[in-house]
């Protein structure tokens, strides 16, 4: 999905709502680590719905960052370290989209 | 068609509506399996399209639901991120008709649903029926010609004999046309279907002379077949 097909005005009202979904995504993060031991749902769940809906509106690369992310919360491959290293890279991609 | 969306993020509700409402499709979103549920209850779509993930129940609690429920053979299509194997086969032995992996793309995604409607009988928008001769049913412009000649009808008249062409050589229950007609209303009853079927049987002359009748198979329903099938 390359995102040709989607309305100007719906493509840059999805662009206006990233930096508050990257605020979402610290303040989940942040959540997930106070907890002991660290509680990944409510991360896994915001990143499962941006990587439904980055592709549809043409952020291929932002779907996959969210994806991958999904499937390190549910392999349990990641570290909390490397779980937040990668979820503060995909913050910093939003913000730069 | 009606297609039902359960969807809970609302940036993938808006465009998956949207793709589908430009073909045509009659689309009507709930954030919530019990949103939904409660709305079947009112109205039968003919397709349902449910997100896996949700806040509540999930779109697998649904379609379990929907199996055991009087909603029967009602099409489902699964749209969602869950992209394993697993997950896949799972939803497909708990009777989904089709699986779809986000982010979905526009055109299968279009085609996906509108097949699995097809595949169950319902009436794509802008289409003329095939084999109705002498009677022409043009669904997208909601008329019914017979020997070239419109034939005045109601809303619901119109849909009962649109579903019965569409359907035609099949025995179709009284329940079903009442929910795929009038949305399963709790005031009407199949005496409803009844004098609706009566009518157009005179209305657009389904007889002998036109090569066809529509036949009542008692205690079950109606059939509309050929007069010389």
């Amino acid at each position: 999905m390359s995102g040709e097909q989607v309305p100007q005005a719906l493509r840059l009202r999805y662009l206006a709502s990233l930096p508050g979904k990257a605020d979402e995504f610290e303040r989940v993060l942040a959540d997930a680590l106070a907890a002991s031991p660290p509680n990944w749902s409510g991360l896994r769940a915001l990143a499962h719905k941006l990587a439904g809906s980055a592709g549809m509106y043409g952020y291929d690369q932002l779907g996959d960052r969210a994806r991958e992310l999904v499937h390190e919360i549910d392999t349990r491959s990641g570290s909390a370290e490397s779980l937040s290293a990668q979820t503060l890279a995909l913050v910093a991609a939003l913000r730069a989209t | 068609m009606r297609i039902d969306l359960l969807e809970d993020d609302p940036d993938q509700a808006e465009m998956i509506s949207l793709w589908l409402t430009e073909e045509g499709h009659d689309v009507h979103w709930y954030r919530s399996g019990g949103d939904l549920t409660r709305a079947l209850h009112r109205d039968v779509p003919d397709v349902l399209l449910l997100d896996w993930i949700l806040p509540e129940s999930s779109g697998m609690d649904v379609l379990t639901w929907v199996r055991q429920s009087f909603l029967g053979r009602i099409p489902v299509v699964f749209i969602t991120a869950q992209d394993s194997e697993e997950h896949i086969v799972a939803a497909l032995q708990a009777g989904a008709d089709d699986y779809l992996v986000k982010p979905p793309r526009r055109r299968e995604l279009i085609a996906r649903v509108q097949a699995v409607g097809r595949r169950a009988g319902a009436i794509q928008p802008s289409e003329i029926l095939q084999g109705t001769d002498p009677y022409v049913v043009d669904v997208g412009r909601r008329v019914i010609l017979l020997k070239n000649q419109p034939v005045e009808l109601t809303s619901k008249e119109f849909d009962l004999a649109a579903y019965m062409f569409a359907n035609a050589g099949r025995l179709v229950k009284r329940g079903v046309l009442l929910e795929r007609v009038w949305g399963r209303s709790q005031t009407i009853t199949t005496r409803t279907v009844d004098a609706h079927i009566s009518r157009i049987r005179k209305k657009l002359e389904i007889d002998e002379s036109n090569g066809w009748r529509l036949i009542s198979v008692y205690q079950h329903g109606y059939r509309m077949e050929r007069s010389n099938s």
